[in-house]
């Protein structure tokens, strides 16, 4: 993990004082509030519903203990308790006033945490794989190029006022775990012919209202090259991208408008006068982050010894079984899993967490894990270097504080925004939706069968829930002041990009559950062998599941 | 009379914008300072202590040519300042045009921007005649370091490190 020095120390610490200032001016009456607007959201603070919110960075996903205990003590003493993991791998807190802020970003910036640019139009978190480091596909660990692009983004003085916000991700396996297809820019790790170390470079992806899945602008970047690049890339929309319109202002629209070929040719243009500039990285600085991200102190272990006893008890325990099959995953160290912390269980707005399990999880990240967690796009959370050995006992400690509901990749595992209960922008609520749907789907042998899917939820259409992306997607609309929820079928976040189609007319708050299960028994009845939920609606299209919804529906 | 934050001191502004042609050709250029828009002085590119260029916030980077080397002074109109081509063009006028003279941020940028806007090539920031000056010399200096390029630092913090 990155560890701060002087430098980085001192730049965080000077935003505190500078955050400072401008809040008391703010108080004070001589900073205007449409200029203290874009001053708070890049640093995290926006003013909700019901309170302010304030959103934390995770650099892509990566906590270690001490932060998590830090953390749950902000939720403590400035916040009402609990904290939420955003589909940015960040961490918001809901409730906590103004005036504190900046003491809350003081204490964060003693664990070397921050709130930069988790808002407004500027470049934000990069996110990247929960597995990243320990997935057995990965070719290259994107952690060190995503630290690179955080440094170079963090005050980045010519992009801090962008038509709009801008998103960027890494991934570094041949499993696209990191929804790199839907970002304004995706970075795909690859090695040319020679072995070297590169990205393919897509551009122009996105959800919200115009969702777009991202073009190939560069097959191979070289890594020296990735600043530079970037550099170009950003350049180009900041001077031509749309400012007449927040709706038409991110960089997919200017994409299309322009065509891919004459976008890929100004970006070209541009880079040829910043290639060799000094901010072309070397093997040095690469080489100097990479040393951050080097292996913890791994035990050789034998795996099929080390899981002979775990295998033994899974035969034994039905429930281990089910955790073992769908909350374990793969590494790519003989005797050692990763683990997801499910943070979705019935009753609990998905995401959320309290101080004590924060707590909790730092315990068991020190004993289990070398003192890490990471947090998941998909709003989990991750223990990625756990001994295969301990995992029943690890099982039985997550019962306990309940993160062991083994319903991880399935239709239960869903992401969802905070919605109309918190955010002012939505239409509509999305919390009690999403409870309503894990109360009806809460048989673990029925969910099982159904295999993996995605079930994404947003309050409204700028998509914080992903709905595009879900196999099943719901959406909530506002029609005369009331609350809708249209669904869309067919949406993929990874490799195959897809997004959802609408299936058709929206329904109210009290149909959609049976919406949800209409369309299910639709994939049972039909499903040939093992075909998933999404295979079938890819085979089937989205004529007999519309036929059966609204045949009920009439 | 808006006043001239510049090499951390305060001065009047004594320059007046014109922002079309109309205005240019009916005034006396030498009776004054001026800024005057980019055709006007390209189709008379002479160099002068009292004639700077005039750029409106939507100027195409494709007009910033290596001719602007030879002036003296420019100014960037910023209209709201949640626009920031204004950083991209300064930014241009530094690095690719190679100019060297005075860099002036006027119109509606804010307080908030002074360090972002001096790193990106500004050197002169015209301000309210009210402005509270002190405080914005603070911001000026809000950070006394940065991780990437820019033209107040060429090389990025990996180079320094």
């Amino acid at each position: 993990m990155y560890v701060y020095d002087e430098h980085d120390r001192q730049l965080i610490a000077q935003r505190v004082a500078q955050f400072r200032r401008q809040t008391e001016r703010y108080l004070e009456g001589s900073l205007p509030a449409e200029q203290f607007l874009p001053i708070r959201l890049q640093n995290g603070l926006y003013v909700q519903r019901l309170a302010p919110m304030l959103r934390i960075a995770v650099p892509y996903g990566l906590l270690n203990s001490r932060q998590l205990r830090k953390l749950a003590h902000i939720s403590r003493h400035y916040d009402k308790g609990y904290v939420h993991v955003t589909t940015r791998q960040n961490i918001q807190f809901n409730w906590p006033a103004l005036e504190e802020v900046p003491n809350i970003l003081e204490e964060l910036a003693d664990v070397e945490m921050h709130a930069v640019q988790t808002s407004g139009n500027c470049i934000r978190n990069t996110t990247t794989d929960h597995f990243a480091g320990v997935a057995p596909d990965e070719l290259i660990d994107p952690r060190p190029y995503c630290e690179i692009i955080r440094q170079w983004s963090t005050f980045h003085p010519e992009y801090a006022f962008l038509p709009r916000k801008f998103k960027i991700a890494v991934s570094g396996s041949d499993e696209d775990r990191a929804a790199i297809r839907f970002h304004d820019i995706g970075l795909q790790l690859v090695t040319n012919n020679e072995g070297e170390i590169g990205f393919t470079v897509m551009v122009g992806g996105g959800l919200g209202r115009t969702p777009v899945i991202g073009k190939v602008i560069r097959e191979f970047l070289p890594e020296h090259d990735l600043l530079t690049y970037l550099e170009a890339i950003l350049r180009v929309y900041n001077l031509r991208g749309r400012r007449d319109n927040k709706y038409k202002a991110r960089i997919k629209i200017l994409v299309n408008a322009m065509g891919i070929e004459a976008f890929s040719e100004a970006v070209e243009q541009t880079w040829q006068k910043l290639q060799d500039s000094p901010t072309r990285l070397t093997d040095k600085e690469i080489k100097r982050t990479k040393s951050f991200f080097t292996e913890p102190d791994y035990q050789s272990f034998d795996d099929t010894a080390e899981m002979a006893e775990i295998n033994r008890l899974r035969g034994e325990n039905t429930a281990f079984a089910h955790w073992l099959a769908h909350n374990v995953h793969p590494h790519r160290m003989a005797g050692y899993r990763a683990i997801t912390l499910s943070l979705k269980p019935t009753g609990v707005a998905p995401g959320d967490i309290t101080d004590s399990q924060l707590e909790t999880i730092a315990n068991l990240a020190d004993e289990y894990s070398f003192g890490e967690v990471r947090t998941t796009h998909l709003q989990n959370m991750v223990l990625g270097d756990v001994p295969a050995h301990k995992l029943y006992e690890l099982w039985q400690t997550l019962s306990t504080h309940g993160f062991a509901t083994a319903n991880v990749g399935t239709l239960t595992d869903m992401i969802c925004c905070p919605g109309g209960d918190f955010c002012s922008l939505a239409n509509a609520k999305s919390i009690p939706v999403a409870e309503a749907i894990q109360r009806e789907f809460d048989n673990l042998d029925y969910l099982y069968d159904l295999g993996p899917l995605d079930l994404n939820i947003s309050g409204c259409m700028n998509a914080c829930g992903h709905h595009h992306v879900g196999h099943i997607g719901i959406l909530g609309v506002d029609k005369k002041g009331e609350e809708f929820y249209q669904i869309q079928l067919g949406g993929n976040a990874k490799n195959n990009a897809a997004l959802a189609k609408v299936l058709g007319p929206a329904f109210s708050r009290a149909e959609v559950t049976n919406a949800v299960k209409t369309i299910i028994n639709v994939y049972l009845e039909q499903r040939q062998s093992d075909e998933s939920f999404l295979d079938a609606y890819n085979r089937l299209g989205l004529a007999p599941f519309k036929e059966r919804v609204y045949a009920k529906a009439n | 009379m808006p006043k001239l934050i510049k090499n951390g001191t305060t001065e009047a502004f004594h320059w007046q914008i014109l922002r079309d042609s109309d205005a240019v050709s009916a005034t006396d250029l030498n009776s004054g300072q001026y800024l005057i828009p980019l055709n006007d002085w390209l189709a008379a590119p002479t160099p002068s202590r009292n004639v700077g260029v005039w750029l409106a916030i939507d100027t195409q980077p494709e007009e910033l040519t290596k001719a602007l080397k030879n002036l003296e002074t420019i100014a960037i109109e910023f209209g709201s300042f949640m626009d920031g081509r204004g950083f991209s063009l300064a930014h241009i006028l530094r690095e690719d045009c190679d100019f060297s003279g005075e860099l002036q941020a006027a119109g509606g940028f804010m307080q908030d921007q002074l360090f972002y806007l001096k790193r990106c090539g500004f050197n002169a920031f015209v301000v309210p005649d009210d402005a509270d000056t002190d405080s914005m010399l603070v911001s000026l200096g809000d950070f006394s370091d940065s991780y990437q390029a820019a033209c107040d630092e060429p090389r990025p913090l990996f180079r320094r490190r």
